[in-house]
Parts: C-alpha cells; structure tokens; sequence
C-alpha cells in the first residue's frame, strides 16, 4: 500500500499506559439487550460491563451470537425493535447517558455518525446503490458539521483522498457497484470519520474482505483514528487479525464478557479457558510445523433458557467440581485490569 | 519499473465504463416492441403540440352540408354527424388524451408514493390506517370508482384527470409501500440510521431512489390505463364536455351509426388502442433494461 497508510505502524500497540489514570470517554454498565422471539426471551446481552478510554483501540471478541454486535447496536441505539429491546443498563457517553435519550430523538441523531459512527460488515450492502459514491459520503458531513461554504464534492474527494482512494476527483462520480469491496469499506471508513466522531465503533469491518485487505482496512482505521484522537471499537471474531492493533480485548460469550485484558494478558496469560480455546484454534507463526489447530468443541449454548451454571461449561476442558453445583462467577480481576470469570486457575491447571 | 508503478491495483479496478444510463439507451434501443411504442408515443406528443399547424380544419366547426361524408381528399377520415372534420378532431383529441394520462398518473404517483412510503416505512399502526384505506378504495373497480367521482364532480377536464388520479391512488401506494418494506431491510438504511440521519430524509433520499425503477414501469403502463379511464368515462358522457374533442366521446358519438358509418367509431377507437399499446410496451423495455435479472434475456 501507498505510504499513506504505513506511516505511523509501530509494531506493537501504543505503550499500555495503565487505563486507570485515563478517563473513560465511554462507560457501559450492565447492559442488558433482550430479543422477544415466538420461542422465548433471547437474553442476547446479558449484564455487560466496559469502558473505553481516550485513543484507545479496543476489540470485542466473540463467536457468532455471543451479542458483541448487539451490544454495539445497543450503544448507538440501532437495535431493530420489536424484536430487540434494551431491558437494562447505562451507556455513559462523556457524562450522559445515551439510553435516558429518545431512540430517534435529536440528541441520539446527534450522538449517532456525529460522536459516535459506526461501520458495518458488509461495506458493499451499506452504500446505497442508486447514489454516487460521493452523494452519499457527504451526508454525516452535512447532517453534523454542515457545508461551511465548501462545494460537497469538495469535501467528498477530500473525504474519499483521505482513505487512499487513487484518482478521488474522478471516483467520486462513480456508483457503489463500480468499487471492490476494500473500496467500499474504505467508504464507508471515510463517511464514519468524516466529522471527526469522538468513537468509533467497526462492526466486523473486515469479515466481508479478503485477507489482503484486511489488514490494509485495520491499518487505515488505526491511523486514521490515531490522528484524530478518537477511540476505535472493533468487534471482531477473529483473535489473530486485531491482535497487533489493539490495546485491550473483551472476550464475550453468551451475552456477557467472559474475559477482558490488556492484549499482552489476554494472549501470553489467558484466564478463561474460552479465551484459550480462541487462541488455539488461530494459526500462529511461532508454532510447530505440523501441528493442528484445536477447535472448541461443541456449540455456544441456546440463549433462550440458560443454564444458572457458566454458559461455557458443556464445552469447557478445565471444568471442576463447583462450575457444576455453584452458579457463573463474577468477573474478578486476577491481575492489573486483567479480568476473568471462572473458577479455576488455567494458567496452574496448563502445566 | 515506471511501468509496475502506474499498475496500482486501485487504478486498474477503475473501469473505462460506458455510463449506466447510456448502457441502458443501448439496449432499449435493441428492442423492436419499445422502438415501436416510442415512437406511436412521440408521434402523439408531437400531434398534441402542433395540433394548430396540423389539423386541417377547426375540430368544432360544424358543416351540415356536409355530414357523414366518406374520407375523400378534403376530409382525409372523413366527417362526423355534424359535418366536423374527423382527422382534426382526432389531432385534437390526442391533446386531451394526452393531458388526462399524464396529469393524472402524475397526481397518482406523488400522492400514491408518499402514503406508500410512509406507510411502509413506518409500519405499525400508521401502515395499518393508510394500508386499509387503500385496500377499501382498491376494492372498488378503477372505473366504476372514477365513475362516481366524475358523476359527482361533474365533467370536464379538470374533474376527469381528479376523478382518474384518485381511482390510480391504490396501486401505486401498494406498490411504493411493498417497495419500501423490502428497501428498509436494506443494510443501507441502518448504515444511514447510524449516522444520525432523520428519518424523513431516509425516506426521500434512500427508499424513494431506490423504488423508482419499480415506479416508472407500473407508471408508463398507467398513462395508457389512464388514457383508457379517460375515453371510458368520455364515452359514457360523463368526461370531457362536448364540444371539446376527446377519443372516448368519439367513439361514443359514433355509436348511433355503427351500422350505417362504422368508421366514425373506428378511428377515434384504433387510435386509443395504439396508444394504450404503445405505453404498455414502453413500460415493459423499460422494464427490461431496468430489472438487472431480465437483462440480456429475450
């Protein structure tokens, strides 16, 4: 890629600067999202807790149907209701909390692209198919910081140069079906960033791309988000590919954080066997030829009536005697922001 | 190596396209049947316009003298029971037709396209009141509610394209409405949703865009349902007033000598089809080239 998008890599993430003396820009506490479905109550996030401090990157790690993505929908207030519903919690947003806001009220508007944007995993699906590219990057722009007198495909080719789309004067003309994937996604990046939100949050955005362009879109988010000093959420399945640009990980599993760290604890000092269970079953570099990924086995369980007992334990390797008689721990912290809920010691239990 | 730079990917991915709409243009151009109801349809907007120029004798000048006469070098259609001139009248008549089918298919889709969208964007119980309102007003057949209104209302040009328009409101607001409640789903929508934007602005800058493809289909082949509408109510004395010229109350003029002059109700009769015809096969190309499924097929 152009050297646009590799100026600022470092390697690792930035200096794990104790979170603690940061102050939180966004507060989740017990958020609690239910899905009325004709079998049940699908309790889909089930008592979720996080912060997110200032030029932080953050990934949120889960299985399908762990409700990493409905938590995020739950943030912006973008949960399709009926059926989905936020039955619980606070979402402090610099102070204020974005559930006592009406759902599409004017102040949720303005939180929503303004300070908070959000990107979605299919990038080709979220440009509208009849505008140009550079009708529809305009719209938070105008709808959050208004044309001060500048052309709006002005600001669209600035917005699209701005995420290393070549030839952007004559691109902004061009439909979404005219650009690939990457370009899209690179879009949609664009449109996020385009009033320099406080937040923002990536919703699987490189599931959809091929391999190559997922690290090019990560590489991007970061810096672009690094510039204008606002956080970056991604939510994610894939424990390898956000590894090397994220600060913390929250671990979800069936509704709730099952483990949260900074990356370093989260891969060298794993607490949950679900973590550790992610972690074998991604491809490492340092392993040894020949050997096979481990899977989890089994399946996450059924939301609908969960079992008072850890959700993980059907599947768990470690299991001991009180997993099966005492209900799910809480999250307990083990060590400096490191946090897990489980019983047992997996580090002592591993050797 | 000045070669392998100016091959970036990003720059070959953009392609030397021909426009959407010229692909488009190219392959309507293709089709024989679209072709033909263009240019029936051009013919009569050209008619409509220069109609002065074109006819050769005032539609409403009566010539007693005259009545009922065989199309000869003066009358080319020959006169009606007045003596008036049937090809000027026709000319003429293509004016009405023309204006009542626009007008009013106009009216039809504005009003139609906001109660639909409306009501399929908000769903619940605001679709719920629209939704059966249109379902009473479509249970009444088109003509027999155009019918009433026209009857109500009394004749003239103003009160057909109302009457017309309102009887055309159902289908269009089933169609927008069915269209936006598929459009909505669209993760572009949500996309938009979370970058704060109303929803009004939602439902005219994303769902009425992508719905007018639908739209202008079913609208091209209602200009000639309307065109009919206007003719069926002309015919039954209730549209136009005589003794502005009308195809509808043409034919309908003619009835009392089908036997004796059946041109009289032939012309005006043939003409009103062509030009349904022609709409409804406009409507179907554009169909065609519109619906990315059927391009390139037939």
């Amino acid at each position: 890629m152009s050297e646009a998008t590799t100026g600022t890599m470092s390697g690792a993430a930035a200096p794990a600067a104790a979170p603690a003396s940061r102050t939180p820009i966004l507060e989740v506490r017990d958020l609690r999202v239910q899905f009325k479905t004709p079998l049940g109550t699908v309790n889909a996030v089930d008592g979720v807790s996080y912060e997110l401090y200032e030029d932080e990157i953050v990934a949120v790690v889960g299985e399908s149907g762990c409700g990493k993505s409905a938590t995020q929908l739950a943030v912006m207030q973008l949960l399709q209701s009926p059926p989905g519903r936020i039955a619980g919690g606070e979402v402090v947003f610099e102070g204020q909390d974005l559930l006592k806001f009406k759902k599409n009220g004017p102040e949720m508007r303005k939180v929503r692209g303004g300070q908070i944007a959000m990107i979605f995993q299919e990038p080709i699906n979220s440009l509208n198919p009849v505008l140009t590219i550079g009708d529809q990057l305009v719209e938070a722009y105008e709808l959050h910081c208004g044309l001060k007198g500048q052309t709006d495909k002005q600001v669209a080719i600035d917005l699209l140069k701005m995420v290393g789309i070549p030839a952007a004067e004559k691109r902004v003309n061009d439909y979404p079906h005219q650009f690939s994937g990457g370009m899209c996604q690179r879009v949609m990046i664009a449109m996020g960033l385009s009033c320099s939100p406080r937040i923002l949050i990536a919703d699987e955005p490189t599931t959809a791309l091929d391999v190559t362009t997922q690290a090019q879109m990560l590489e991007l988010m970061k810096n672009l988000v690094r510039e204008m000093h606002a956080s970056l959420v991604i939510v994610t399945h894939n424990l390898g590919v956000v590894a090397r640009y994220v600060e913390r990980i929250y671990v979800m599993y069936a509704g709730r954080v099952v483990e949260s760290g900074s990356t370093k604890d989260i891969f060298g000092n794993p607490r949950h066997p679900y973590t550790l269970g992610l972690l074998k079953s991604v491809p490492r570099l340092d392993e040894v030829q020949g050997s096979r990924l481990i899977p989890i086995e089994g399946m996450p369980p059924n939301l609908i009536d969960m079992p008072g007992t850890c959700a993980f334990l059907p599947r768990c390797p470690y299991a001991v005697e009180q997993c099966r008689t005492e209900p799910w721990p809480e999250l307990t912290c083990v060590g400096e922001g490191h946090c897990a809920r489980c019983y047992v010691n997996v580090e002592e239990r591993r050797s | 190596m000045r070669f392998a730079a100016q091959r970036d990917p990003l720059v070959v991915a953009a392609p030397q396209h021909m426009s959407t709409r010229q692909v488009a243009v190219h392959l309507l151009l293709r089709k024989g049947l679209f072709m033909f109801g263009a240019v029936v349809i051009t013919l009569m907007i050209l008619m409509a316009i220069f109609a002065p120029l074109l006819a050769p004798y005032d539609p409403n000048a009566v010539d007693m003298q005259n009545s009922l006469a065989k199309p000869s070098a003066q009358h080319l259609l020959g006169t009606d029971n007045l003596g008036r001139d049937t090809l000027s009248r026709l000319i003429y008549g293509a004016r009405t037709s023309l204006i009542v089918g626009l007008a009013a298919v106009a009216a039809a889709v504005i009003l139609g396209g906001i109660l639909g969208t409306v009501a399929g964007f908000l769903g619940g119980i605001v679709q719920a009141v629209i939704m059966r309102i249109v379902d009473m007003l479509m249970s009444i057949p088109m003509l027999l509610l155009a019918l009433t209104l026209a009857a109500v209302l009394g004749g003239g040009l103003k009160n057909v394209v109302i009457a017309i328009s309102v009887s055309m409101i159902p289908p269009f607001a089933r169609l927008m409405a069915a269209q936006t409640i598929t459009i909505k789903e669209r993760d572009f929508v949500s996309a938009q949703r979370s970058m704060g934007a109303p929803k009004w602005r939602t439902m005219v800058g994303t769902v009425m865009p992508n719905a007018y493809p639908a739209v202008l289909v079913f609208g091209t082949m209602q200009i000639g349902a309307a065109i009919l509408g206007e003719a069926g109510l002309s015919y039954l004395g209730i549209g136009i007033q005589a003794p502005t010229a009308a195809w509808g109350a043409m034919v309908s003029l003619g009835f009392p000598y089908l036997v004796q002059y059946p041109l009289l109700s032939i012309v005006p009769g043939v003409a009103v089809m062509l030009v349904v015809f022609a709409f409804n096969m406009v409507g179907d190309g554009l169909r065609d080239v519109l619906d990315p499924r059927l391009r390139g097929t037939s």
